[in-house]
């Protein structure tokens, strides 16, 4: 399967700095990544409806660089995050070999300016993984996915720097009302990533 | 004087009752509704309203919804799954409404709400609704209010037929007979209804209304073998077939279905009034009913099964029930009974029948110390075999200020029994990405699962799950009635329902092959609070108007508070950006208008021979959500635009609308009515949101009366 991703960059308005003279977090930047697949499927089993072809792999993804980190890699620190499905693995704990954790949390994304001290990170224990159920909803009865608004995901990443994250579409191509019949499993989101190892953004 | 007259009127209600038949004298009306026992309108001290046949006949409804939608604070909502409508009364949901017909409950609530159209307007005397919980008197299902559909009882002899026509081929004939003798009185009505249904969407296959027949049968016997005993035996047959077609969604695709349906529904009352001494009353009541639906679908291609559902409901209750009227301004009402409900239905995956029973037990006290005080208090006790015990109590108070100002005020309690879906559902089908099971099966499905080492994740702790107790609520209703002179009356009512322990789905576990597991539990908070106001006046012999309007807030507390704790936001779906919903953003519960309105004006000529009815109702603008109705191949699209599962000033709302009806009958001969009806005359149609607002309608309607004197 082939995939897309754009990749849109932006530098964030440097708005800490005036309020903080101690310590001035490096300049960060807000990326959105679209549609990146989280193992989708590829088709529809015609007796019993299923949707096929989901291979039961996660996408390993890089916070830092933005990008796919290869399976091959999924023993590494190189990765991040992992999608599949619903899925959201951390690399830390039973996930990965990193130092990752991450907590759900309930807020407004451009608003959110640095991690609270308070917040302590949860870490991956398969099968309760530290991203919960609790960052989208699911309708059974339109059988759609619709990550909830508001929820703003913290995460600690492999080597233990700081990032937020905000999931904005489950379909392809962000359709604004998605149905059943639209391809599932590609994850928009925004994020920044602060490189510096502060809780700033 | 008038406080004598009156105060004598409260006794021989028998009496009373023949007097108010003819017509002659303007007197006061008695409603049994509220108090199990006959008690003077004016003297109920909870909020009532009252449909009288005359109000029936002038405006021509043929159909229960019709004429209950035209009244004060009485919405007729179309069900989340867009199948038939259901009765809203205080902002609360259909199913928490207890319909009754001759003071004992219809069944077949199908997701809930029933179908009214079951039920024929011609040979109801009169509809009596009592607004607020009524537990106390009538068990489950008596949250918002209670509807009681009292039908003729002939005291002459005589003979109806009427015959009416009209759009989409309509066509519904109507035949009365009543035999009155000394000691016995007979009478038996027969109705037959079919109509074409109707299409809001042709470009897809099947209607949105499929059409469909039916046909009811109600015998009647009233015997009185001695003046202590009363004897009365009715019946009631009714039978519909459908013939549907849809275009269903299947997975991502849509196939063509068809293939027919049925509904019998039966009942048999019989009922023993023993008249032991003056003041003490006996009455011995059995009432068995039955209610039996289904539906076959083949795919159009192939021919194969697609569908098959079938749902079998049966229901019987002895019950006893004493009056002891010896006292002066006091009366005690209590009885006891017990009901036994067996559900049998392919939906729960065996073909067993599921079985509960439930014992209750109440009393109440009516005390009017004076000619300014009435004081209502009850109580009443359930048992049941599955959901445990639950006690409901209500305390009603009246006060005349005078001869133009009285207030109201009643207080109570009410409840809903987990319904046989929630206790008994099993629901596991393959093409599913989920599954739902009930309260009492969930526990060994998922212990089945377990072995089966199926189960990846449990959601919810062990103790949760497999029970469920009843939903509750607790009420205040205020009241004012204002008579400004003798044809200008207001009627105000402020009321509270708070709703505690609502049962919603939750899930409960996920597979290893990803699928969700749903069971039911008591989650959710809900209050309901608005004001209700009604007013009347009669212009002069020959004109008559009526204004009602009801304001309502219906939110979930749960809900209600995170959003006043900024917990809940919003996101544009086209910029993908986020805001935070504030604590007026919040509209409340979906399928809840803030504002409903009706209007009407009622003409009759100096002979008599002429009516003419004009209603107007409005129903404010109100949100859908977590709907299902892809019956007829076509989702109905939440109002939820920024994907918080709540509604908001930001989602797409239904707007309010405006329907009109105008009715004129013309007497001839006497014996002869001719009446044309115009329904929804702006033909106001919502096709894919509200599938169940007909268009415009029209009918011409024969009637023909006789009568021995």
């Amino acid at each position: 399967m082939k995939n897309s991703i754009y990749v849109l960059a932006f530098l964030a308005f440097g708005i800490f700095s005036c309020q903080d003279d101690d310590v001035t977090p490096q300049s960060v930047t807000s990326v959105t990544i679209k549609d990146l697949p989280g193992d989708p499927y590829t088709g529809i089993d015609p007796v019993t409806m299923r949707p096929t072809g989901d291979k039961g792999i996660f996408t390993f993804f890089s916070l830092s660089d933005s990008s796919i980190v290869s399976n091959s890699d999924s023993a590494s620190t190189k990765w991040d995050i992992g999608i599949k499905g619903s899925t959201i693995i951390i690399n830390g704990g039973t996930s990965g070999p990193g130092q990752g954790g991450a907590i759900v949390y309930d807020g407004i994304f451009s608003d959110l300016n640095s991690i609270p001290d308070s917040l302590s990170f949860l870490v991956d224990n398969n099968p309760v993984f530290a991203v919960d159920r609790s960052w989208y909803k699911y309708d059974p009865a339109a059988m759609v996915f619709t990550p909830v608004p508001g929820k703003i995901l913290l995460i600690r990443t492999a080597d233990g720097k700081f990032a937020k994250m905000e999931i904005l579409s489950y379909y392809k191509g962000a359709p604004a009302n998605p149905t059943v019949r639209d391809e599932s499993r590609y994850y928009t989101f925004r994020y920044i990533y602060q490189p510096d190892g502060t809780r700033k953004f | 004087m008038l406080r004598i007259f009156n105060f004598l009127l409260i006794w021989p209600f028998c009496c009373f009752l023949l007097l108010a038949q003819s017509d002659s004298i303007q007197l006061d009306e008695v409603m049994v509704t509220a108090t199990r026992t006959e008690r003077l309108l004016s003297a109920v001290p909870m909020p009532t309203l009252m449909i009288k046949s005359q109000m029936i006949r002038q405006a021509g409804s043929t159909r229960l919804q019709d004429i209950l939608g035209e009244q004060a604070g009485i919405v007729v909502v179309p069900q989340v799954n867009g199948l038939g409508n259901g009765i809203q009364i205080q902002g609360l949901n259909p199913d928490y409404t207890l319909i009754l017909l001759d003071g004992e409950p219809l069944i077949g609530r199908y997701t809930g709400s029933l179908e009214l159209n079951r039920v024929g307007t011609f040979n109801i005397k009169k509809i009596e609704i009592v607004k607020g919980p009524s537990s106390s008197l009538y068990g489950s299902e008596a949250l918002a209010g209670v509807i009681n559909i009292i039908t003729d009882q002939s005291l002459r002899t005589n003979g109806k037929v009427s015959l009416r026509y009209g759009s989409r081929n309509t066509s519904d004939l109507n035949l009365h007979g009543a035999w009155v003798d000394k000691n016995l009185r007979l009478s038996l009505t027969a109705n037959h209804y079919s109509t074409n249904g109707y299409d809001f969407s042709p470009e897809i296959y099947g209607q949105t209304v499929s059409p469909f027949s039916n046909f009811s049968l109600m015998p009647k016997l009233f015997w009185t073998p001695s003046p202590k005993h009363e004897i009365q035996i009715s019946a009631r047959f009714f039978k519909e077939n459908q013939t549907n077609a849809y275009q269903v969604i299947n997975g991502v695709d849509s196939i063509r279905v068809n293939g027919t349906g049925f509904l019998n529904d039966q009942n048999l009352q019989i009922s023993h009034h023993y008249f032991i001494a003056p003041g003490l009353k006996w009455t011995s009541r059995l009432y068995a009913t039955q209610y039996h639906s289904g539906t076959t679908l083949n795919k159009l291609e192939s021919s194969e099964l697609h569908y098959q559902d079938d749902f079998k409901q049966q229901f019987l209750r002895p019950e006893i029930q004493f009056v002891f009227s010896k006292w002066k301004k006091q009366r005690i009402t209590s009885g006891t009974g017990y009901i036994h409900e067996t559900v049998n239905t392919s939906r729960y995956g065996d073909a067993n029948d599921r079985a509960q029973g439930t014992y209750y037990i109440f009393a109440q006290h009516e005390w009017d110390p004076n000619s300014k005080w009435s004081i209502v208090s009850g109580l009443r006790f359930d048992q049941n075999s599955s959901y445990g015990s639950q006690l409901s109590p209500k305390l009603g108070i009246r006060h005349q200020c005078n001869q133009k100002l009285s207030f109201k005020l009643s207080i109570g309690s009410g409840f809903k029994a987990p319904d046989f879906r929630q206790l008994y559902l099993n629901f596991d089908n393959a093409a599913a990405s989920y599954a739902v099971f009930g309260t009492e099966v969930v526990k060994e499905q998922l212990i089945k699962l377990e072995e089966e080492g199926r189960i990846q994740t449990y959601l919810q702790p062990a103790g949760k799950m497999g029970s469920i107790s009843p939903e509750s609520s607790f009420a205040i209703n205020l009241g004012m009635q204002y008579s400004l002179s003798k044809d200008l009356s207001m009627d105000f009512n402020l009321f509270q329902n708070y709703l505690k322990g609502l049962i919603e789905t939750i899930p409960v576990a996920i597979t290893t092959n990803q699928k969700t597991i749903y069971s039911y539990t008591n989650i959710s908070r809900a209050i309901t609070q608005g004001l209700e106001a009604q007013f009347n006046w009669q212009l002069n012999s020959s004109i008559q108007f009526g204004l009602g309007y009801q304001f309502l807030l219906a939110f979930d507390r749960d809900v209600l508070k995170d959003v006043q704790d900024g917990q809940y936001f919003g996101r544009n779906p086209e910029t993908l950006v986020t805001y935070r919903i504030k604590t007026l953003d919040y509209f409340g519960l979906p399928n809840r208008s803030r504002h409903h309105g009706t209007f009407k004006v009622n003409f009759t000529s100096r002979d008599k021979t002429l009516d003419l009815s004009a209603r107007c109702i409005y129903r404010g603008k109100f949100g859908i959500m977590n709907t299902a109705g892809n019956v007829s191949g076509v989702l109905i699209p939440s109002s939820d635009k920024n994907a918080n599962s709540i509604l908001d000033r930001y989602d797409d709302f239904v707007p309010g609308y405006f329907v009109f009806n105008l009715t004129v009958s013309k007497r001839l001969f006497d014996q002869w009515t001719i009446q044309a009806v115009g329904e929804n005359l702006f033909n106001k149609i919502e096709p894919v949101r509200i599938p169940t607002l007909i268009g415009r309608t029209f009918y011409l309607q024969i009637q023909y009366s006789i009568y021995k004197n």
